[in-house]
């Protein structure tokens, strides 16, 4: 009788997670028609002011009648007022294509892609500039290949809705545990419930943590000039040890003044003046 | 010709990077004095003459000495040989008693040059005896032939035979490079070999025979008088691939020669001495004319002499059967730049997938070969059909024009099919795979009402990490029940007395519900249990064996005031009559005897928990 009374101390708690869960789910949604089919948990949606709106139909609008420097301006202007999203992103790329900056292309559909990997349309424009660059660096290190695989697959999932999938393991486990220390009985549900709590927790935080493990943000850099002269020492004196073009991909390791330490996807390292690249 | 010999290219032709000599002297004695130096043994010469380059290193010590490296050099219009040796030689002198020795390596370089002009060996970088040493630059002023000292006859040369002179962008100029021999009783020559490989610039060039890698026969001529052994060593297909004046590089070829000396021996024979001879190919030069402006469509770049042939496997098909149909373009020309043909439309026929084969079948005179496009038909439609010419377009350097070829049509009886006889065929309705024929970026995203601010993830929420404390905290509460209950469960005195409190307040609830449904002497026997049962569950006896007396007791033992004992004996006894008497109880009674009871368990509840 007073373990029926001590669990009944867990429904307030029960329902104020249900509540709150239950209100992420069913908030209505407030996409623009005709964005991308991705859409982030409704409890996250915000719409950004109206002036970032407003710029961006005004670079579609300069974009649509061929005045790609003026569209170019509006994009940047929209992104400004805090227009952190994907169709921007990879708006301001076409506009840099067709005024021939490939690199600055190759900056904005990488930076498309990282807010919302499941936009196709900055995926394919990504593979076919990328085939008009000058250099064609295959990824030798097979981590680095293993890294771009897991990318891309688990780009298709969308970390909020990981987030969520953990958050709701990780209370059915606590749910679980707390009957059970309070004298709840194994039965055959209890058990089910917590196995599936328990995969449900377990597979989340794995998958977070392989996003981790192959996240590379704020390494990842794209080479904005025509040609650079990578060298073996951050000095403009030291031996040249490659040579990389226009919109090719590289990594920063470290940086020292300014000059940044990166490597290729097949394996080459060295040091270039750090303002001619551009973090994704 | 006033360049630096570090550019040489024979050094690297002749696979020796740069000269080191390591000299390391016996250990626990001072280093010995070492001399470096570089000569040659005239410094003028003539075109097609060589001179010799000797770097000596001479120590008072036997140096050991490490396998040679000179510097990269690359100077067009100079052959080399060597570095050979060392040559070792030791002096040992006795001057007033005392005795000296000088050992000497000397490293000897054959130098040919194929232009008049001066030329400066630079400084070359000897380590020895673990010093640096440099030797001292030396010039060499080259002349015309004939110019200077006549040069030695050297019964051994190559010459290069160009096919034309002037061609078109594309047109094929073979390249001969030959190797002229004297055939007489004094000339003896031994190991011959390539020193010099002709690397050209502005050609594309295929290899039509190299008498290195394919046993080639010589032959014999007669050249004023003197007969020669005659062989090609290097035979290319160079196509043009710029316009303009292009030089044809010389070919370098060293060999030992046994130059007779004019003495003769003890025995009357005559006495040669060994040489290391350079020679090479003179320079030639082709003049390159761009094709003409405006070529007809379909023009891919082929330049050269080409026909075109096409066949069918079979002229007699039933419908839906395959038809295979194969283009040959056969020629000379440089096959792997010809662009490709012509296909027309074959809107009669559904057609696969083109196999296209390229079969290079260089003679040793031409290059060429054949490409072969197959692909299968399936007729569309019962009837006569006729399989189209395929075209092909390339220049005829010959006649300096393009010129447009076409295979043969060919003509198709198709038989109506099994499975098809008598349906009824659909004109202009035939199928064809859809091709994309052009390649460009997607158009931008659409118009937006508003924009999400998709930086924001539900990771970078406060509200996700508020969210994860309640799962935590309903663990840590179930932890804190559960320790509280283990700490208690050795005094049930205690947890009763805990748990009399919410059982007197539950009891009084029933004696409401039993007081509004009119059940008077139900809700007197609930208040009189919820009474004795508090008292009870505070003393941990039972409810059944409380007397009035033992209640004022055990009252009195946890100092209640006496004014509550009495309010709750009084109370008790009201119950009691009650019972015993339920007609004597109004409804008035009733809601005062409830009053007084709720007052009275809220005052017990009270005294008693302190």
């Amino acid at each position: 009788m007073k373990s029926v009374r001590m669990k009944r101390q867990l429904f307030p708690a029960i329902a104020a997670f249900s509540l709150v869960v239950g209100a992420a789910s069913a908030e209505p949604t407030s996409n623009p028609p005709g964005s991308p089919s991705l859409q982030s948990p409704p409890i996250l949606q915000r719409s950004l002011p109206e002036s970032a709106a407003v710029l961006y139909n005004e670079g579609n609008a300069a974009y649509r009648e061929g005045r790609y420097s003026e569209a170019v301006t509006a994009y940047l202007r929209a992104l400004e007022a805090g227009a952190q999203n994907s169709a921007v992103y990879y708006n301001l790329g076409n506009a840099y294509f067709r005024l021939g900056r490939i690199g600055r292309a190759i900056l904005n559909y990488e930076r498309s892609l990282r807010l919302d990997p499941r936009n196709d349309d900055a995926r394919q424009n990504l593979h076919f500039v990328s085939l008009l660059i000058t250099d064609r660096v295959e990824a030798q290190d097979i981590e680095v290949r293993v890294q771009e695989t897991i990318r891309q697959t688990l780009g298709q999932i969308g970390a909020d809705w990981l987030a969520i999938a953990l958050s709701i393991g990780f209370f059915g486990l606590c749910l679980v545990a707390a009957w059970w220390l309070l004298g709840g009985r194994r039965t055959g549900l209890t058990i089910t419930a917590f196995v599936l709590a328990a995969t449900l927790f377990l597979g989340s935080a794995s998958v977070v943590g392989v996003q981790r493990w192959v996240s590379d943000a704020g390494r990842a850099a794209i080479v904005l000039t025509s040609q650079i002269e990578v060298r073996f020492e951050p000095s403009t004196t030291a031996k040249v040890a490659f040579v990389l073009h226009e919109g090719t991909k590289v990594w920063v390791e470290r940086r020292e003044e300014n000059w940044a330490l990166v490597h290729t996807a097949n394996g080459l390292r060295g040091w270039l003046p750090e303002e001619l690249i551009e973090v994704i | 010709m006033n360049r630096s010999l570090g550019h040489i290219p024979f050094f690297r032709a002749a696979g020796i990077p740069c000269l080191v000599v390591g000299a390391l002297l016996a250990s626990g004695e001072a280093s010995a004095q070492v001399n470096v130096a570089a000569t040659v043994n005239r410094n003028q010469a003539s075109v097609g003459e060589q001179i010799v380059l000797t770097i000596t290193v001479s120590s008072s010590k036997m140096p050991s000495v490490q396998p040679p490296q000179v510097p990269d050099l690359n100077l067009p219009g100079v052959a080399v040989a060597g570095p050979q040796g060392p040559s070792t030689s030791q002096e040992i002198s006795i001057v007033n008693g005392q005795t000296s020795q000088k050992v000497t390596l000397s490293y000897s370089y054959y130098l040919m040059f194929q232009r008049p002009g001066e030329v400066e060996i630079p400084a070359l970088e000897v380590i020895a005896d673990g010093q640096l040493y440099r030797t001292s630059p030396i010039r060499i002023v080259v002349t015309k032939p004939g110019a200077g000292q006549a040069a030695e006859e050297v019964p051994l040369q190559v010459r290069v035979n160009v096919s034309r002179t002037q061609v078109y962008q594309g047109q094929e100029v073979v390249v001969e490079y030959v190797m002229y021999e004297q055939n007489t009783a004094s000339a003896r020559i031994a190991n011959r070999q390539v020193s010099q490989e002709p690397s050209f610039t502005g050609f594309w060039a295929e290899t039509l025979l190299d008498a290195r890698q394919t046993q080639v026969p010589p032959r014999q001529e007669v050249i004023n008088g003197v007969p020669h052994v005659v062989m090609p060593i290097l035979r290319l297909a160079l196509f043009p691939t710029t316009s303009g004046t292009l030089t044809i590089p010389p070919l370098g070829l060293t060999a030992t020669v046994a130059m007779p000396t004019g003495m003769r021996n003890f025995w009357g024979d005559p006495v040669y001495r060994q040489k290391t001879v350079v020679v090479s190919s003179p320079e030639r030069t082709v003049e390159v004319r761009p094709l003409p402006p405006n070529p007809p469509a379909g023009f891919g770049g082929a330049v050269g002499s080409f026909h075109l042939t096409s066949r069918v496997d079979r002229t007699e098909v039933n419908q839906g059967d395959p038809v295979t149909w194969t283009v040959t373009l056969e020629g000379q020309g440089n096959l792997k730049a010809i662009g490709d043909f012509i296909i027309p439309s074959l809107r009669d026929f559904r057609a696969y997938d083109p196999q296209v084969s390229t079969t290079f079948a260089p003679s040793t005179e031409h290059y060429g070969g054949k490409k072969e496009y197959e692909r299968v038909l399936i007729p569309l439609h019962s009837g006569a059909t006729e399989v189209p010419p395929a075209s092909f377009v390339f220049f005829d350097p010959e006649v300096g024009e393009y010129r447009t070829i076409s295979s043969a049509r060919h003509r198709l009886t198709v038989n109506p099919g099994a499975a098809t006889e008598g349906a009824p065929l659909a004109l202009g309705l035939t199928q064809a795979q859809i091709r994309q024929v052009g390649s460009d970026i997607r158009f931008i995203q659409p118009d937006a009402v508003a924009l999400e601010d998709e930086a924001r993830t539900i990771w970078r929420s406060r509200w996700y990490w508020a969210i994860q404390a309640v799962p935590l905290a309903l663990v840590l509460t179930a932890l804190g029940v559960r320790w509280r209950h283990a700490r208690l469960g050795s005094d049930p005195a205690r947890i009763r007395a805990m748990g009399a409190q919410g059982e007197a307040r539950k009891r009084l609830k029933k004696a409401h519900a039993l007081k509004k449904k009119g059940d008077l002497q139900g809700m007197t026997n609930a208040l009189g249990h919820a009474l004795t049962e508090l008292v009870a569950d505070h003393a941990n006896v039972s409810a059944a064996g409380l007397t009035s007396d033992r209640i004022r007791d055990i009252l009195t033992e946890r100092k209640v005031p006496a004014e509550l004992i009495e309010q709750t004996l009084a109370i008790l006894g009201r119950c009691d009559r009650a019972r015993y008497a339920p007609s004597a109880v109004t409804q008035s009674d009733a809601d005062e005897l409830y009053r007084m009871s709720h007052t009275a368990i809220r005052h017990l509840m009270r005294h008693l928990t302190t």
